[in-house]
């Protein structure tokens, strides 16, 4: 018998119970929604936190050596790279270069003269830092330092902790690249908010000669940031820079804002996430094995006269499978209407989690002040109506065979 | 005073915008112990005027009286009180609940009445299944049963709780004809014996020879009603 | 009407195949119900646990101004007793009240251990060694060595924090540390023990000594930076709260000290309370996608059952009957479905409650201040069985209220319908 006719059969039997269609493909649609709405929401926080990153703490490159990379963590002294104008012509001629910003990075105990603090100190140029980073129009208090001062930029944050104004004098205790204990003593010169929980609350910015001679790194950085133009090119530029940097050092490795494993805890949300999808599919599953079942015995008599009249088995669960397709597909672009709408609603004000819960979302891994909008995210949108389609695809079959293979005979007088 | 009586009786089913007439205008009477047959073409208003008759149903206009009381002013809760106690039903198709034996079917209409003690109940059932020759079968099912025994169990459902009318919608289409005056011969037997009145609808010619008195319905209204006798009285 | 529950109980019978369906349906989102609400029994009741153990107790008594400088943990705004009295009369007197168990003092300061390859930060714990083994489960997490001993210079450490140092128990370090005088003082201890912990806080980051050596070495005698207050069991803490805090006002200090329970010391807590409230109504909603099923089943049984239910209703078998019959129906392959569901949740939530789920690498981004334990154990409680049981009933029932009543509307002349 044709594919064609069966398949508008299967439509037929379709519209012939609306009701149950619906409500079965209801289910399969809150599974849709749901994820689509996570998976936005999740992704919005994830694009969020790598913004903040990007502003004020990574850039879209960073060049660094291989083996501080590794050690990052520990903001250690050594490998470090000198600031060779070799080395910063090639980072300038690299394609949508809109500025670079050495930094040297340090643990240190920042102290107010009563109380004692582990921060992480950073070594600037102010004028290089003004073009990478986004800086300018956030302070509070004050302003930047120039090089050669003996002065500082905090966290607001931080200074309320530490009860310190713009004018007040903070010591940082550090050890040098020797091992040495040293103290750099300097002047609050600005404090920032940002919309960066770190910068807020952990980091203080130093002139770089400064804190070079503090440390005692002759003239060397731990890492030059660079901002492009192009945010998405910066995984092919940090290819192709890397290839020419390593030509005149071969430790030097470029790595791309993207490479960064910002967000842990969207990882484990999604997971999560994930297991909810597919407990609610597990449902649905079960919900389309019993709109077959129920099909079927409704049809029986139906299922007898087409095998009498010669129809094949595999013709009759065509049309069953087809059929749950059918409530699949329906139910799919349900969810993702709903899904599309919710995100919409979402989208509207923004979801302000400081304003339920006084939490701190940086110390739960997420960097982020601030609205989290939700991100639009066409594949997801593909993947899951796929995965939902799917489901009701392979549930169907195994039901669909078991109405088929009853005895026409039987099937006639079923009742 | 008669047990039955429709005065001007017409129901009007609303199919869309569509009005369908089904009965216009019926006048009867049933007397106490009458075994009489409704026949007719399909699509007649027969098994509309068994409905009126069973209390099933409302009229659209006019007014039934039964055994006293007006139809019309019952709620549908006093319409089903009504029928509980007193009037019995055998369908075509048996409607039997097929998860229930022989002796639970009967027993669920007269538990339904109530009033009596388990032993009465017990004693009454078992004794109407006797009666309509059904003794040793009680604890089969309905799938255990043949047609005619099936419709001897309705026929005991429907006389166990000892109604004033027993209705019958063609209690023999589906038997065939030695089984059909088998079924028959209990319903009569019944009506002479417990002084029930029987009103039954049906097609079969041989059928109607059982009745006292026929009633032919043509178009929404009885065109012919005769008594054994012979006697025909126009409408 | 016990004849219509025999008339239902038949009736499910007749169509085993769909019953099973409905039954596999709910039982599988009844047992989702019971093992979701162990494994969040198990998240608060550890994180709860953890919090007071190592951070508020039942009860916590802290400076006021220290708690607006906590993350410093400064050493001038110490909890010194009444009116310079010392701490110990301070504690005395708290004991007294009759639901307060244990009272204990904490010294906890800032510290600073140097390595050849960096200055490690961590938090020295100064602590009664007796009060804390009775108290939390350090014992457990001591896997080599023991407990620090009062008036011993010895200190007990976490299995990460000492991996980092490259030292082990039995060896020496020196730990520098500013005292109540903003002076930098260097004492050295021997490590006597080894902690392995969950809690990254512990792990990595704090050292125990006594309390004695604490307040020897930073210069503050008979004082504390808090103090907890442990009591039967934590729900005893509202009526607790204005007892002590009438104690402190007596003794004139009620302006100087702040009186915490445990819940405002944590907005974890708070948190969980509201996400807790949450996961209930995505209990329901759960079980109502599996009611779908059920209802998409019997709604299909009504239109069978047509002319059977109209033949009742011409027997006279009133509306409200009919609807029972059918809730009673719906009803049974809740209960039924809910109890297989309630159990083998039950079972799972018991042999998961022992293996735990390990959440360690999805935590790492964690910060260690929060007292969260990477491992989840939940827990496994006849509450929760019964709740997802009497859920799934319930919620069942009342769906099946939808097929019922079409039942229950059919007209009485159905029965009388051809074919």
């Amino acid at each position: 018998m044709g594919r064609v006719f069966l398949t508008k059969l299967a439509l037929k039997n379709l519209l012939r119970h609306r009701n149950r269609t619906l409500i079965t493909a209801i289910i399969i649609a809150f599974a849709i929604f749901y994820y689509i709405f996570l998976d936005s929401l999740i992704d919005g926080m994830t694009q969020l936190s790598y913004q903040t990153l990007i502003d004020y703490e990574t850039g879209h490159l960073q060049v660094v050596t291989a083996s501080y990379w590794e050690e990052e963590q520990e903001l250690p002294l050594d490998n470090l790279i000198g600031l060779d104008e070799q080395i910063l012509t090639a980072i300038r001629a690299v394609p949508g270069y809109l500025g670079s910003s050495p930094e040297l990075a340090f643990r240190a105990m920042l102290s107010n003269g009563v109380n004692e603090l582990p921060v992480v100190g950073k070594g600037i140029i102010p004028d290089h830092f003004g073009q990478v980073f986004a800086f300018a129009g956030q302070y509070v208090d004050g302003t930047i330092f120039q090089l050669g001062q003996y002065q500082a930029v905090l966290g607001q944050r931080l200074a309320d902790l530490m009860q310190l104004e713009v004018g007040d004098y903070i010591t940082l205790l550090v050890r040098d690249r020797n091992k040495t204990f040293n103290t750099i003593d300097v002047e609050v010169a600005g404090l920032v908010h940002t919309s960066n929980p770190n910068v807020n609350s952990n980091y203080v910015y130093l002139p770089l000669d400064l804190v070079q001679q503090a440390l005692n790194t002759d003239g060397q950085v731990s890492k030059i940031i660079v901002k492009l133009a192009n945010a998405k090119a910066a995984k092919r530029v940090a290819g192709e820079l890397a290839g020419v940097l390593q030509t005149s050092d071969p430790r030097l490795q470029v790595y791309a804002w993207d490479d960064l494993e910002a967000v842990t805890v969207a990882r484990a949300k999604q997971a999560a996430n994930g297991l909810i999808l597919v407990i609610i599919l597990i449902i649905a599953a079960i919900a389309i094995i019993n709109t077959v079942i129920l099909a079927a015995l409704e049809r029986m008599g139906e299922i007898g006269m087409m095998k009498a009249l010669g129809m094949q088995t595999k013709e009759v669960v065509y049309t069953f499978v087809l059929e749950s397709v059918g409530i699949g597909i329906i139910g799919g672009l349900i969810g993702m209407l709903l899904g599309a709408v919710g995100i919409w609603a979402l989208n509207l004000s923004g979801l302000d989690y400081g304003a339920w819960f006084d939490l701190d979302m940086a110390s739960y891994g997420i960097p982020i002040i601030g609205k989290i909008y939700g991100a639009w995210n066409p594949h997801s949108f593909v993947l899951v109506f796929g995965f939902g389609v799917l489901v009701s695809l392979l549930a169907s079959i195994l039901p669909a065979y078991w109405a088929a293979d009853k005895d026409p005979v039987k099937a006639i007088y079923h009742r | 005073m008669a047990l039955l009586e429709l005065k001007g009786v017409t129901k009007i089913y609303q199919q869309g915008k569509i009005e369908v007439p089904a009965l216009r205008g019926i006048d009867l009477t049933v007397e106490q112990g009458e075994f009489t047959t409704i026949f007719g073409p399909s699509g007649s208003g027969k098994t509309t005027l068994l409905n009126m008759i069973g209390c099933l149903d409302k009229p659209t206009s006019g007014t039934i009286i039964f055994a006293g009381q007006e139809l019309g002013r019952l709620t549908k809760k006093g319409l089903a009180q009504l029928r509980r106690c007193n009037i019995g039903f055998i369908f075509q198709s048996y409607n039997l609940i097929p998860v229930l034996t022989a002796y639970e079917n009967v027993e669920f209409a007269i538990r339904l009445v109530g009033g009596r003690s388990k032993r009465e109940m017990h004693e009454k059932v078992m004794q109407i299944l006797a009666d309509v020759g059904l003794a040793g079968l009680e604890n089969r099912k309905p799938g255990e049963l043949s047609g005619g025994q099936k419709q001897r169990v309705a026929i005991a459902r429907a006389l166990v709780k000892e109604p004033k009318l027993v209705l019958a919608d063609e209690p023999t289409a589906n038997l065939d004809s030695k089984t059909s005056e088998e079924v028959l011969e209990v319903m009569l037997k019944m009506n002479q014996e417990l002084g029930t009145t029987f009103i039954f609808s049906t097609h079969d010619p041989r059928v109607m020879t059982y009745a006292r008195r026929r009633l032919e319905v043509r178009d929404g209204l009885i065109t012919q009603d005769t008594r054994g006798d012979g006697a025909s009285v126009s409408h | 009407m016990p004849f219509v529950l025999k008339l239902a109980l038949k009736n499910l019978f007749r169509h085993r195949l769909r019953t099973f369906v409905s039954v596999v349906a709910i039982a599988f989102s009844v047992l989702i119900v019971v093992f979701a609400k162990g494994y969040v029994d198990g998240l608060i009741e550890s994180t709860v646990a953890d919090h007071i153990q190592y951070n508020s107790g039942h009860i916590k008594i802290i400076d006021q101004q220290y708690h607006q400088q906590e993350r410093l943990l400064p050493l001038n705004y110490p909890v010194d007793g009444f009116a310079g009295e010392g701490l110990d009369e301070m504690i005395t007197r708290l004991s007294a009240l009759t639901d307060v168990e244990m009272v204990i003092p904490r010294l906890k300061f800032a510290a600073l251990i140097s390595t050849d390859e960096e200055l490690v930060t961590l938090y020295g714990w100064g602590v009664n060694p007796e009060q804390e083994l009775a108290f939390t489960q350090i014992e457990k997490e001591l896997v080599e060595g023991r407990m620090v001993r009062p008036g011993q210079r010895e200190v007990v450490m976490g299995s990460a924090l000492l991996a980092k140092l490259g030292l082990g128990v039995g060896d020496k370090v020196t730990i520098l540390a500013n005292t109540a005088y903003g002076s930098l003082t260097g004492v050295t201890f021997t490590i006597v023990g080894r902690i392995l912990s969950s809690l990254k806080m512990l792990n990595e980051f704090v050292f125990y000594l006594p309390l004695d050596q604490a307040q020897r070495i930073l210069f503050m005698e008979s004082q504390a930076t808090e103090l907890l207050l442990v009591s039967k069991n934590r729900e005893l803490v509202p009526q607790l709260l204005p007892q002590v805090k009438q104690v402190l006002a007596e003794n004139g200090a009620g302006e100087r000290y702040l009186v915490l329970g445990y819940k405002e010391t944590s907005d974890l807590i708070a948190l969980m309370d509201v996400a807790e409230v949450i996961y209930n109504y995505i209990y329901v909603f759960l079980v109502l996608l599996a009611c779908i099923v059920v209802i998409n089943t019997l709604i299909m049984i009504v239109a069978e059952r047509r002319k059977e239910i109209g033949m009742m209703g011409a027997l006279g078998l009133e509306p409200k009957d009919i609807l029972l019959l059918f809730l009673i129906e719906g009803g049974i392959m809740g209960v039924i479905g809910s109890l297989l569901g309630a159990v083998s949740g039950t079972i799972l939530t018991r042999y998961v409650a022992q293996t735990g789920i390990d959440y360690t690498a999805a935590l790492a981004g964690f910060s260690e201040k929060h007292l969260i334990s990477p491992i989840i154990y939940p827990i496994y409680s006849v509450e929760n069985t019964i709740f997802a049981f009497v859920l799934g009933a319930i919620v069942v029932t009342i769906a099946c209220l939808i097929p019922a009543r079409r039942a229950a509307k059919l007209e009485p002349t159905e029965a009388m319908r051809e074919g």
